[in-house]
């Protein structure tokens, strides 16, 4: 298992600095090698996000000139928005259904591909191959699957005699059904993660707890699970990121209907900022998004010391 | 001593051309949409494909040969057209030419230049072209651009399916009981005989023919809370949830559902513009029509909308972009237009070259008849938004889900 960050610079305190002066001249060829990439975080990342900041506090339209209104947008969005806490809530739902969803399926195959069964490598692709393949065009796809008279639908009626609901039609199954599509589409990535890090559980260690008694089930949970949780903190932190980040999914495949049952907050930003033309509502919404994935990441970094370990 | 410092300076020269690399990189993207010389022009058109933007080039040459100046193409896909065309107007900049369709006029309004004044010097006489598509790209008494194409919306038809089900072809004149009649005896299995489109535009013409309404009222208000749209969308409803002569809608959003399902024959009739014609004559496996919209309380009435190109307001060279603007509806432009089937021509004269370039001379009648009983299409500065809440809540409900009130209430909060 690979050590963490944070142990690496630990060790980097530790180690006395170089002595200053012999080596004095590199700090120019340093800054030039920096300068590059300073140049592209600062046009690229700094300044948008400080641009963001300051546009969240003026009521900025594309086209006319901004006003500055203090805190008006994020008391607009907590107040009278009809549509922000809908957004809020749709959010947190699809990361509640998506995220455990996510990590079971992912882990559930990587354990099932994981011992040496036959062509175990080709269900690694088989498995990533959704992860690669662009999501508008799996997006597309399931629309055509979920859409009344599409193959679902003709699966039901051949079954069951009935129809399938309308699926991205119906506010109670539109949600369900872009988290289904969500899934297959994420879990690859996950399943890789998840796949390498049981691969590196030394299997000296299952032996030893197979002698004492221990049941394949008992052994997962009891040895495997401890060891992979490097891994699963790793993955549980990005799938939470970016699933509070959902876009695509929605906007191809229900445009956030039906109703705003499935606008999500990224989804409303989209809609508030280019085709509301309100840029500075549009970064309110995007400040209150990183606020809340920053403390939900902040939570599960100050959790991790209780359940995640780093020694072999 | 002396290879410790080559090193270095080796490293510095490595890092300081890294960075003038990386410098001159970004540069480049925003300098080549500029215009360089005098007499270059910049013109941002959409597109969907690499025929149609060959066209639009062909286009840009017409109009540089009459205006002396030379225009860059630039394209975007249609829905990536408005958001990149919204982030240039935020960063203010634009292209000199920039293209608008006219229901999205007052949004982009402070976008443009205003043509009236310039008419003359651009020799342009605003009654060579169709008055309705002309008032429909003025904001407040700004002409804002010069039309290229219009269409009224009317009803595409399945001819094959009508002769198969023994119906008499939907000619001039026919009812809204023969429009249900023929959408009842159309509906078999999993064939509709309509598709109620979740989007104004399918609604919007049945509004118009029942009671003479559009969602815009011609001082400009957004207004569906009255007894004559309550009445109309319940009708409309009723095609889905009692009548259940149009399939439940599948998903909001999906603006080409209407044309997909038209043209794969899972639903006979459609509310569609002539602009869809053309393609859907070469797509459809069965033979297509378009007839009049259904005559109802107020007559057979319709909408009509189209897009046209202008000057941004930001345009250096503000005379010679007016005067290219000419050039891209010229006769020449519209004429080729016309006869490749691009556009049916906003100017009058030169629709013949739509009709006999494309063999539609059977759709004349019926586009004449609803040319002539078409108004602009009316829309607010809040258009977009008002369409994308029209869809989201059109979908629960005409499939039954909620009410006409409810539906109303929330579109009427754009306002």
């Amino acid at each position: 298992m690979a050590l963490t960050g944070a142990v690496r610079v630990t060790d980097a305190v530790e180690t006395p600095a170089p002595a200053r002066g012999s080596k004095k001249g590199d700090g120019r060829a340093a800054s030039a090698f920096l300068l590059p990439g300073a140049i592209g975080f600062v046009a690229f990342t700094a300044f948008p996000i400080v641009a963001s900041l300051v546009m969240s506090f003026f009521d900025w339209p594309v086209l006319g000139d901004p006003t500055f209104i203090g805190f008006g947008n994020f008391v607009e969005l907590f107040t009278t928005d009809p549509v922000f806490t809908t957004a809020l809530l749709n959010t947190a739902v699809f990361v509640l259904l998506y995220v455990p969803v996510n990590i079971v399926v992912s882990m559930g195959l990587a354990v099932w591909i994981s011992p040496r069964i036959v062509g175990r490598r080709y269900y690694r692709v088989l498995f990533f191959v959704p992860a690669v393949t662009p999501m508008v065009g799996n997006a597309v796809v399931f629309g055509l699957l979920y859409t009344p008279r599409g193959l679902i639908d003709s699966v039901f009626q051949t079954l069951f005699g009935v129809s399938a609901p309308n699926f991205l039609g119906s506010s109670t199954w539109a949600l369900p059904a872009v988290v289904l599509m969500s899934v297959w589409q994420g879990f690859g990535y996950n399943l890789l993660v998840f796949s390498a890090a049981l691969d590196a559980v030394p299997p000296s260690l299952t032996e030893a707890a197979a002698i004492d008694g221990a049941g394949p089930v008992r052994q997962f949970f009891s040895v495997v699970l401890p060891l992979m949780s490097p891994s699963l903190f790793f993955a549980t932190v990005l799938t939470l990121i970016s699933s509070f980040q959902v876009f695509v999914q929605p906007y191809i495949l229900t445009g956030g209907g039906p109703g705003n049952s499935t606008t999500t907050l990224v989804m409303y930003l989209y809609q508030s900022g280019f085709q509301n033309f309100r840029l500075g509502f549009a970064s309110a919404i995007a400040w209150v998004l990183f606020v809340i994935i920053m403390g939900l990441t902040a939570i599960q970094f100050l959790g991790q010391k209780k359940w995640v370990h780093y020694d072999q | 001593m002396a290879p410790h410092l080559s090193r270095r300076q080796l490293l510095g020269l490595g890092g300081g051309a890294a960075a003038a690399l990386a410098l001159s990189g970004c540069g480049g993207g925003s300098s080549s949409s500029g215009s360089a010389s005098s007499t270059d022009l910049s013109w941002f058109m959409w597109s969907a494909s690499t025929a149609e933007v060959d066209a639009w080039k062909k286009v840009a040459d017409i109009a540089g040969e009459a205006s002396g100046s030379t225009i860059t193409f630039q394209t975007a896909a249609w829905n990536d057209y408005w958001t990149k065309l919204t982030s240039q107007a935020a960063s203010g900049q634009t292209a000199d030419l920039v293209s608008v369709q006219s229901l999205r006029a007052p949004q982009f309004a402070q976008l443009f230049t205003d043509l009236g004044p310039k008419l003359s010097d651009m020799g342009v006489t605003e009654s060579d072209f169709d008055s309705g598509i002309l008032d429909a790209l003025k904001v407040d008494g700004k002409l804002l651009a010069l039309p290229y194409d219009f269409g009224p919306l009317v009803v595409f038809y399945n001819k094959t399916a009508f002769q198969e089900a023994g119906l008499p072809m939907p000619a001039i004149g026919w009812t809204q009981d023969d429009f249900l009649a023929a959408a009842k005896k159309l509906t078999t299995g999993n064939t509709y005989g309509f598709f109620a489109g979740a989007v104004p535009d399918s609604i919007i013409p049945f509004a118009m023919s029942q009671h003479g309404v559009q969602a815009v009222t011609a001082d400009g208000k957004l207004d569906i809370d009255t007894d004559e749209w309550r009445d109309t969308l319940n009708w409309y409803r009723d095609l889905v949830v009692s009548e259940k002569v149009a399939s439940p809608l599948p998903a909001a959003g999906s603006q080409a559902a209407a044309t997909n399902q038209f043209l794969a024959g899972n639903a006979a009739m459609n509310i569609d513009g002539p602009w869809s014609l053309i393609n859907a004559k070469a797509t459809a496996s069965f033979e297509v029509g378009i007839a009049p919209m259904p005559v109802g309380g107020s007559g057979s009435k319709t909408v009509s909308a189209g897009s046209g190109f202008g000057v941004s307001a930001k345009a250096a060279n503000q005379d010679l972009a007016a005067k290219a603007c000419a050039g891209l509806v010229n006769v020449d432009s519209e004429t080729y237009l016309g006869q490749s089937g691009r556009a049916f021509p906003a100017r009058t004269a030169q629709q013949s070259a739509w009709y006999e370039g494309n063999g539609l001379q059977d759709a004349q009648e019926v586009m004449d008849a609803m040319i002539a009983a078409a108004e602009g299409y009316r829309t607010t500065a809040k258009w977009t938004q008002v369409n994308n809440e029209w869809n989201k809540y059109a979908v629960p409900c005409f499939n039954g889900d909620t009410d006409v009130d409810s539906f109303i209430q929330q579109v009427q909060a754009q306002a």
